[in-house]
């Protein structure tokens, strides 16, 4: 469980458009917020997970991956800008992300 | 600094300028596709990235992931990279007894056909296939099979958190939804019919030993090349008989393979194939190494 705050919130998204950019092989600048994951930039799955291993080592975080997959089933990520909603969460909440609406 | 040429499976996904970065370096791919196509007896000169039969033709795409295995690994070595070990993941065993001379090109073609063809034969009038799980441990994936006694198995292991499943179709896709509703972040089925690396397929290995004893001639290998299934390092050719049979039937650990390498000294991962598949796994394991796909091998060939 980790309070967000602004430095936070620019380090994720930084990380996620740094990460993208890098695997998928565009600038930077053509990514944005709406930029669909597999559909725009030709991510994958794999990604995602990676993604998540990078952030709970950064952070410190022990996720239970489970959870963070039951949660997805409700909270489908589909742009970049749902993943790093998801990511703030996953860091702000933990574990706890499963009893989230 | 210790290179390991890696040998990926089938082409679900190309890059997308992969013939262009052969046809620059030689002529060899363009030959190789010639070769295959009198080997094979389909028309392989007319590939195109497109194409959808060289798509979803499952035996196609298998002999077309050798072709550019085989070039790009010929266009290597003869500018002087050479490999200090080889691995071929799942049925990219094939591009890697190539690479280590231990069959002929026209060889791995045969071996091909008759894996595909044998395999063919022994799941005939069964629905099959394969599958992938990301986000969950073999044994979080092994629980769920026994818990609900699925005729279902773990095919490969990618890395920790990622796998490919293998067997009938309705047990395969009620393996996913389960795994999903557990707490998979991703489940898919894979564009296969074949259930590769099942127990189903076990009757397999007899009549393919008996296929490789009449018509392959099995050499010892130039670099030595890991096995996918139990990591041993093998360089003659009982070895290679006894992986080639083993192969089709035999669950393989990838994750394994490449923590071998690693620990061996691998530095340098140079994936011989199109796509990236190979380097998008590699992202789980921890090390001080590099894998370079076909588009940034351009890099290592300055």
């Amino acid at each position: 469980m980790t309070k967000l705050n602004d430095k936070i919130k620019t380090e994720v998204r930084e990380v996620i458009y740094d990460f993208f950019a890098e695997e998928c092989e565009v600038e930077i600048d053509e990514i944005t917020d709406d930029s669909k994951i597999i559909a725009d930039l030709g991510g994958d799955s794999l990604m995602f997970l990676a993604l998540i291993e990078i952030f709970t080592k950064k952070y410190d975080q022990e996720i239970d991956l489970k959870t963070i997959g039951k949660y997805s089933i409700k909270h489908p990520v589909e742009t970049i800008g749902e993943l790093i909603e998801m990511q703030l969460q996953i860091i702000e909440h933990g574990n706890n992300i499963i009893n989230l609406d | 600094m210790k290179v390991a040429f890696i040998f990926p499976a089938f082409v679900s996904e190309y890059i997308g300028n992969e013939v262009q970065i052969l046809n620059a370096l030689s002529n060899k791919f363009q030959e190789n596709l010639k070769k295959a196509s009198v080997a094979s007896g389909v028309d392989f000169e007319s590939f195109h990235l497109e194409d959808s039969a060289f798509k979803e033709d499952e035996l196609r795409v298998q002999i077309i992931s050798y072709i550019f295995s085989c070039s790009l690994s010929d266009e290597l070595i003869a500018k002087g990279i050479k490999p200090d070990i080889l691995a071929g993941y799942s049925m990219g065993l094939y591009a890697a007894l190539y690479t280590g001379s231990v069959i002929e090109f026209d060889e791995g073609i045969r071996l091909i056909i008759q894996a595909f063809n044998i395999s063919q034969s022994a799941i005939q009038g069964m629905d099959s296939g394969m599958g992938s799980i990301i986000g969950l441990t073999k044994e979080e994936i092994n629980g769920i099979i026994l818990k609900h006694k699925l005729e279902a198995e773990i095919a490969n292991t990618s890395s920790a958190h990622s796998h490919l499943v293998t067997g009938r179709s309705e047990p395969l896709n009620r393996l996913l939804e389960l795994a999903r509703t557990t707490g998979a972040l991703h489940v898919s089925m894979l564009n296969v019919n074949t259930p590769y690396h099942a127990s189903m397929l076990k009757s397999t290995s007899g009549p393919f030993n008996e296929f490789i004893t009449a018509h392959i001639r099995l050499r010892k290998s130039k670099y030595p090349i890991i096995s996918s299934i139990d990591q041993r390092l093998m360089e003659s050719p009982e070895d290679f008989q006894k992986e080639l049979t083993e192969n089709l039937s035999g669950s393989i650990n990838w994750m394994a393979s490449f923590e071998i390498m690693l620990q061996l000294g691998v530095k340098q991962f140079i994936e011989c194939g199109a796509g990236n598949s190979l380097k998008k796994i590699s992202r789980f394991q921890s090390g001080d190494f590099k894998v370079y796909p076909m588009n940034k091998v351009e890099k290592l060939l300055k």
